[in-house]
């Protein structure tokens, strides 16, 4: 009896003792590497790769036509958010021909870029400016940003796979795993880089086509959203004809406002 | 059963009585409609700032001045939606016209230099000054131009 009260009375402290001493042993580095985890960004060279893929698979279409449909947050004044539904059909002949054709509750816009003019017409109002803009789809999509702060909706379609990319801008890129858009098979990709979180949906296989794309505003507090799902045509070949502005009888030709130089 | 109360006790005041009250109350409703209006149109206002590209293609800040002649009149931007802030009834030309616009109008009308997201629902033609075309709205002129993807009317001195 004593010697087992002995020997139990011994070996209950040591058991107990040495789970702990595991348990902190254990433990310390695996705070340690939750904490590291959360910390650093992850940047999944699989993902970029398939990124890239995505710009190499867009820029190599010589002709195509894409429709999206869309949801864009607008944030009021209050910080109260606000949804409203668009389209957005983009006719393309690379790499200098484009017809964008926006249209939601508030506004319609018709764009048309031919190489060397770019054109927006509001044909509600019966408005249109037209600038010279030389140059790639891409480019004048960049210029018109920079001059004019006028924002094409989804200008990344023609930016992917281009120097102006901006794939180096993403600090962290993850696989979040299978995606069904549209019945069609996809990866579901999200990414963050500065002012922006965006996921991308791209198709399985030998298409590497975005499917959809949701890009988070992050430097605004309500980060608002825009929510586009894209149905391709590889096929289309749009007449050239659909690329050059003719503005219609009682329509009349405005200026479009180039931004102030900063100070 | 519910009738309202006002039905069965106006026709009782006296025709003198009922007008001032008319009047009063007209002149009340439209007071408070103009502050309410006025105070519904900020609140329609949208900050635009949401993007529709991962890539942001601007390297200018956001400081376009939707304001002509801010320096030279430190009261023209009084109730002008400038910064760019947009409401969100930009060229509603599908019938939607708030009486918000018009009061905005009706305050900022002298204002040359300042912009309106809409014109006055009625009484403005449009007139073509060379090739420059103008919107006329009884003694103001307007100027349309495209700031970004928005139509805005800026207000010009008078040319004819």
């Amino acid at each position: 009896m004593s010697i087992q009260t002995t020997a139990s009375s011994v070996l209950r402290p040591l058991s107990f003792g040495s789970l702990l001493a595991a348990a902190a042993l254990f433990a310390a580095p695996l705070a340690q590497a939750q904490v590291t985890a959360s910390e650093a960004p992850v940047r999944d060279a699989a993902v970029m790769k398939r990124l890239e893929d995505v710009g190499s698979f867009l820029r190599a279409q010589k002709h195509f036509a894409v429709k999206a449909d869309a949801v864009t947050d607008e944030v009021l004044l209050s910080g109260q958010k606000l949804q409203f539904a668009s389209t957005v059909e983009y006719q393309v002949s690379s790499p200098d021909k484009l017809r964008a054709t926006v249209r939601s509750d508030r506004k319609q816009r018709d764009y048309y870029f031919d190489g060397k003019t770019l054109t927006q017409a509001a044909p509600r109002n019966g408005y249109y400016a037209s600038v010279p803009l030389p140059g790639t789809i891409g480019e004048a999509m960049t210029a018109v940003a920079e001059r004019y702060e006028l924002e094409i909706p989804l200008a990344d379609l023609f930016l992917w796979g281009t120097p102006k990319g901006g794939l180096d801008d993403v600090s962290s890129a993850l696989l979040v795993g299978p995606a069904r858009i549209g019945g069609v098979e996809a990866d579901h990709f999200a990414l963050r880089q500065p002012g922006v979180d965006w996921q991308v949906w791209v198709e399985r296989g030998a298409r590497a086509l975005p499917l959809k794309v949701v890009i988070t505003t992050t430097d605004d507090p309500a980060q608002p959203q825009y929510a586009a799902t894209l149905k391709w045509d590889l096929k289309a070949s749009p007449p050239a004809s659909a690329f050059t502005y003719v503005p219609a009888k009682g329509v009349h030709r405005i200026e479009l406002k180039p931004v102030m130089a900063a100070k | 059963m519910t009738h309202s109360i006002a039905q069965d006790t106006l026709p009782q005041r006296s025709a003198g009585a009922f007008g001032r009250l008319l009047a009063l109350a007209l002149a009340a409703v439209l007071l408070l409609g103009f502050s309410l209006n006025a105070a519904a149109d900020k609140n329609r206002t949208v900050k635009n700032n949401t993007r529709t590209s991962v890539n942001k293609n601007t390297n200018v800040n956001n400081n376009r001045n939707t304001n002509v002649n801010v320096n030279s009149n430190k009261n023209t931007n009084v109730n002008v939606n400038a910064n760019r802030h947009v409401d969100v009834d930009v060229d509603v030309d599908r019938g939607f016209h708030p009486v918000a616009a018009v009061a905005t109008v009706a305050v900022t009308a002298a204002v040359i230099g300042s912009m309106t997201p809409s014109l006055p629902p009625s009484g403005c033609v449009p007139v073509m000054v060379g090739n420059v075309m103008y919107q006329q709205c009884g003694p103001t002129w307007y100027q349309p131009q495209y700031v970004g993807t928005s139509v805005q009317y800026v207000v010009v001195a008078p040319l004819r």
